[in-house]
């Protein structure tokens, strides 16, 4: 018995030095890693659950990322499931709903190429 | 290794995620938080439409992505070694504050487990040996007599079984709360 004891002791130490160990880590953050003030006033791209994209400018935001975008235009979808250039509609001054936001990325500096791909 | 660690760990690396619509985008992780939300830096986007010879790729300098619908994010194979040597290196740079403390607490705790089990030891040889080394032993000396003395009133028995089962017995107590410290 007592050498069972002497064994499992050393494990409660190795676990705690794990712990410790773990405390060491940079931890995942609890508040917002992105800072929208620096894209206010500036065209973004926002994509949506289900698909859509929305292109404006972005007025006003909250931690939620419930976002106020102005000059939206929303690019719908083809049959194909691509987003295409011509089917866009506009939708003005809107809300988006920070729930459904998939992502955002500003439209300044961002540019489309086209990669070849070999079969 | 918890994933979340993980990714908050791997800053700055090159990693690819897919969305659950099955597009990918790539990028340098610049930072993450608990729910699992990322920003890349230096990002291209590729539609999940792989089977035309052109694939168009969106690139742009900053993206934000929500974590419930990331389907999976791959990091670079030598994810692993990278971290273990931050570790490393925060063991080294970590000297005071909180943390230490509990590190030196540790420590104290390990040696009073070292002596545990140098007692452990000490035990089982006085089993061996019998009355001679009981007797040299002087902490339980008093709980042995009294044992001694039952056996001698009571059932004809061999006292050195009896007192090497009480003496077990009355170590693991010992034990028990040193382990309680």
């Amino acid at each position: 018995m007592s050498e069972r004891s002497s064994e499992h002791n050393p494990q409660r130490a190795h676990s705690q030095q794990q712990n410790n160990q773990r405390k060491k880590f940079e931890s995942p953050k609890r508040e917002a890693i992105l800072d929208l003030a620096k894209y206010k006033d500036t065209k973004v791209r926002v994509k949506l659950m289900g698909g859509r994209l929305v292109v404006g400018v972005i007025k006003g935001y909250d931690q939620l990322m419930n976002l106020v975008l102005d000059e939206a235009i929303e690019h719908l979808k083809n049959a194909n499931d691509e987003i295409s250039k011509d089917k866009t509609r506009e939708l003005g001054f809107t809300v988006i709903r920070g729930t459904i936001l998939v992502s955002i990325s500003p439209v300044e500096g961002s540019e489309v190429i086209y990669v070849q791909t070999s079969e | 290794m918890l994933p979340l660690y993980l990714l908050t760990n791997a800053k700055g690396q090159h990693v690819r995620i897919e969305l659950k619509s099955g597009e990918i985008i790539e990028g340098e992780l610049t930072n993450v938080d608990n729910w699992m939300n990322v920003t890349l830096a230096d990002v291209s986007e590729y539609s999940n439409g792989d089977n035309s010879a052109q694939t168009e790729v969106l690139k742009s300098s900053e993206i934000y992505l929500k974590g419930v619908y990331i389907k999976y994010i791959k990091l670079q194979d030598d994810i692993i070694s990278t971290v273990k040597q931050q570790i490393n290196n925060n063991q080294h740079n970590n000297k005071g504050g909180n943390y230490n403390n509990r590190k030196y607490n540790n420590r104290n705790y390990n040696n009073g487990q070292g002596s545990g089990g140098r007692r452990s030891n000490h035990n089982n040889s006085y089993g061996n040996n019998g009355n001679r080394d009981m007797n040299r032993r002087h902490n339980n000396n008093n709980n042995r007599r009294s044992y001694n003395y039952n056996n001698e009133h009571g059932k004809p028995s061999n006292d050195g079984t009896g007192g090497y089962v009480q003496h077990h017995a009355v170590f693991n107590n010992d034990n028990n709360n040193k382990v309680e410290f």
